[in-house]
């Protein structure tokens, strides 16, 4: 099948448009160009890679069923990251219910989650890193991670924390902080 | 490089270490890396903290895609591309006007009078649909046809 070269490289705004008309290649185009934000957003709120899979896959299907109310007044990539943010905070509160249910302590999620691995990898430096940026309170967690992962402006941060951009950079430089703090570095 | 320089070059780092900067901005953020410890030791903290970031599964995209395909069928029968190629305004609209129709044939309907058969085998009220009492028991004529008009005055022994 021969795939539509136009669809290589629009912008998210005529992505948009598209998708309000049912176009499904235009949707793939933006799953494909933002799943990854997407995910990395969700992780670093779950600091677990299974369940932010899953609400990655709801933020999508939740932007596609609301795209009639996105206004265009923010990027559509920061519009969808406040859904991904509030899908993975609804998931959290229901993870840590369930396990809290279960009598189990649960302040952070471990990295890794349930992965039998997991005490190996624990050991190892990406885990020590991911550990103490889960132990970060969840607004300087987002703004290091959006603004180092992704590459974010500390407005498009402000936006997706519901902060202002001044407040995203305090948060960015008390995350990096901490962690020079916690690292060690 | 002053100290404030260092607080606007540790603003650029991350775009620095991404590789995402002009080369004339990049060029004088190499030089000040280069030459500041503290700017040098938080290039490698940035560096450190980039290596820990989550990776997505190779197959999520194509999940996600999937699932959007099965939502936009999904088991309500709703065929969503038509609803956002056409509008959910535009197929309420062609509902109400099935609806209005619908209606106006059923009232059409009930208010016809049905059609007339046998004396013997037809309600009383064919002959006299109306049951005001000023003209009740008196046949609306010019509505029957010639056969009926035939029935009923044999009936009344005409």
């Amino acid at each position: 099948m021969v795939e539509d070269s136009s669809l290589t490289s629009p912008a998210d705004e005529e992505l948009v448009q598209r998708v309000r008309q049912g176009d499904e290649q235009a949707m793939n185009v933006l799953v494909d160009r933002h799943h990854g934000v997407v995910f990395r957003t969700c992780a670093a709120i779950l600091s677990d890679e299974d369940l932010a899979a899953d609400a990655s896959q709801n933020s999508f299907l939740k932007a596609f069923r609301a795209i009639e109310r996105f206004r265009g007044e923010s990027a559509f990539r920061t519009w969808l990251l406040a859904i991904a943010g509030n899908e993975a905070r609804g998931l959290l509160r229901k993870v840590k219910r369930r396990r809290e249910d279960r009598f189990e302590d649960l302040d952070i999620l471990p990295a890794g989650g349930n992965d039998p691995s997991v005490e190996v990898t624990l050991r190892s430096e990406v885990a020590r890193v991911r550990e103490v940026l889960a132990g970060l309170p969840e607004k300087q967690r987002l703004s290091v991670s959006l603004r180092i992962f992704e590459g974010l402006s500390f407005r498009e941060i402000g936006e997706t924390i519901d902060s202002t951009e001044g407040s995203a950079r305090v948060n960015y430089h008390h995350g990096i902080q901490r962690l020079r703090e916690l690292l060690g570095s | 490089m002053t100290k404030i320089e260092c607080a606007d070059v540790k603003d650029l780092l991350p775009e620095w270490i991404r590789r995402e900067l002009e080369e004339g901005d990049r060029a004088v953020v190499s030089q000040h890396v280069s030459s500041c410890a503290s700017c040098s030791g938080e290039v490698e903290l940035l560096g450190r903290i980039q290596a820990a970031a989550f990776s997505p599964p190779a197959s999520l995209a194509s999940e996600i895609k999937s699932a959007v395909a099965a939502d936009m069928d999904s088991s309500t029968g709703v065929d969503h591309r038509w609803v956002r190629r056409f509008g959910g305004w535009r197929l309420s609209v062609a509902a109400t006007v099935v609806l209005a129709l619908g209606t106006a044939v059923i009232w059409q309907r009930t208010q016809a009078l049905p059609e007339v058969g046998p004396l013997g085998q037809e309600p009383f009220a064919v002959l006299w649909p109306s049951d005001d009492a000023d003209v009740a028991g008196v046949p609306m004529l010019d509505d029957l046809s010639d056969e009926d008009l035939a029935l009923l005055l044999e009936e009344l022994g005409g």
